[in-house]
């Protein structure tokens, strides 16, 4: 159903007194998450290309991350506070439900925006990096930890468990499994939320026996842009050499390539892939996957880039009018949205890539932060 | 690597990790782009074909997200810990004229 006749059945059943139809799966309406400086939350009505509600979160602010629940679209917790806490708010009375500091004692914690609700909303998972401020010098702990709170502990949340994890783990996304996440690091993995067991790893910093000729990846993953995809997309670059003894060498006047590609994660199926997309000739920050087509793939960065997956081949592509970090998509494939960086959340169409609407939020830069997408 | 001189002791401490065969304690910024730690990742001065073009547009897109993480290259102040306060007065990148530099504290704390 396009927006338009689904706007119009909206307005239909509410006139025939049949609002309560709304609520349902089939009308239900996107909204998109966004946080910006100095500590704000705001809720932008897709449709209307508008924003629909802000909350003002306590603190000192810079939010970076947002992670919303699988169960309940109504709620969001942002990772803020010189990344050192996190907040669950109601994003329509912003009433705050939910508070951690991530610091204890004489342990200084923050978190690389690694902030995830569990599949049945009960649980909340923090990364932490976590350094002991003591009397004549600071001791950096070496493994990096997962902290566990239930998503209802209040406003002194305490974490109920905690799990080590290599250093570098940030991103994570709740696999549809309901017992483990993934989560980007110096190698992509599959953790155990009871145990925290890694239970599989997707090569990128050492995959070097696995890639004989390819150099080492540059990657850059800081954004959970899974929504309506139930994909994770790790963008990565990469030299290819001519030989392996070239690579080893680090010899690069046997350059055969610089390449453009991607590590996925099916969060439906825990199943992952990886694979070269093209040769790299710009800069990518984010990629996201056509939810209908997935061999449709939109990059985002300075430029706005549609390549199609089975060919390799740059389909489209339009300069944007400032740098964007973070690319999502609708629902229905038809829109994109992007944001991070300054103060607004561009919507561009995937058919032609022309803009249809720049929504500014109040208040300051997204800067680092992503947005995220819900139905309601 | 090779052309590079180290210069400052935090320089000369990853050249000498690297040459007693520590890299793996030493992890440079690849695959994770964020937090305090070293980088020769370009990015800030030139973008990864050598010009400007390549670098987030304009300059001031990328600020508030460089300093944020505290990724060194954006050589600004570390807002998570040391200069909480560095952009109070600049809620958006597009008033850096605002911003100042900052100088270590008389005690030497920070």
């Amino acid at each position: 159903m396009n927006r338009l006749l689904r706007a119009a059945s909206i307005a239909l059943l509410a006139g025939a007194g049949l609002a309560a139809l709304a609520a349902t799966g089939a009308l239900a309406k996107e909204y998109v998450i966004a946080v910006n400086k100095p500590n704000n939350l705001h809720v932008i009505d897709a449709d209307a290309r508008k924003v629909v509600n802000s909350c003002t979160l306590p603190g000192r602010g810079s939010p970076v991350a947002i992670a919303t629940s699988p169960v309940d679209p109504a709620v969001a917790f942002v990772e803020t506070n010189g990344w050192g806490e996190v907040v669950g708010v109601n994003i329509d009375s912003c009433e705050v439900f939910f508070h951690a500091v991530l610091s204890q004692g004489t342990v200084r914690a923050r978190s690389m925006a690694g902030v995830a609700v569990g599949l049945d909303g009960k649980e909340l998972f923090v990364q932490v990096a976590e350094t002991e401020l003591l009397a004549d010098r600071y001791q950096i702990r070496p493994m990096h930890r997962f902290l566990v709170y239930n998503t209802d502990a209040g406003l002194d949340a305490k974490p109920v468990r905690s799990f080590d994890v290599p250093r570098g783990q940030t991103i994570m996304a709740p696999s549809h499994d309901g017992k483990t996440l993934w989560s980007y690091g110096h190698e992509v993995r599959q953790f155990d939320i009871a145990t925290g067991k890694i239970l599989q790893e997707i090569r990128l910093n050492s995959w070097e026996e696995d890639k004989p000729t390819y150099g080492d990846p540059d990657g850059l993953s800081f954004w959970p842009l899974y929504d309506n995809i139930d994909v994770m997309i790790f963008p990565y670059v990469a030299p290819v050499f001519a030989s392996r003894e070239a690579r080893d060498a680090g010899d690069f006047d046997q350059l055969s390539d610089f390449v453009l590609g991607i590590t996925t994660v099916d969060l439906r199926t825990n199943e992952w892939a990886q694979r070269d997309i093209t040769s790299f000739d710009v800069l990518i920050f984010s990629m996201v996957t056509h939810p209908k087509k997935p061999s449709e793939i939109y990059a985002v960065y300075t430029t706005l880039s549609k390549y199609d997956l089975d060919t390799g081949k740059l389909v489209d592509r339009v300069d944007l009018d400032h740098t964007y970090y973070a690319a999502a998509i609708s629902a229905e494939g038809d829109e994109l949205y992007i944001g991070g960086t300054f103060n607004d959340v561009a919507i561009y169409s995937t058919d032609t890539l022309k803009q249809l609407a720049k929504v500014m939020l109040p208040g300051g830069d997204q800067g680092v932060a992503g947005i995220r997408v819900i139905q309601r | 690597m090779k052309h590079l001189k180290s210069f400052n002791r935090k320089a000369k401490l990853l050249e000498s990790a690297l040459e007693q065969g520590k890299a793996d304690e030493v992890r440079m910024m690849q695959t994770v782009v964020a937090g305090c730690s070293s980088t020769l990742d370009p990015g800030w001065e030139v973008d990864p074909f050598g010009g400007v073009a390549g670098l987030c547009q304009p300059m001031e897109a990328d600020l508030y997200g460089c300093s944020d993480p505290c990724w060194w290259p954006a050589q600004v102040p570390d807002t998570i810990n040391t200069y909480p306060d560095w952009n109070a007065n600049a809620p958006s990148a597009k008033d850096w004229r605002v911003l100042e530099s900052v100088f270590p504290s008389e005690d030497g704390t920070v």
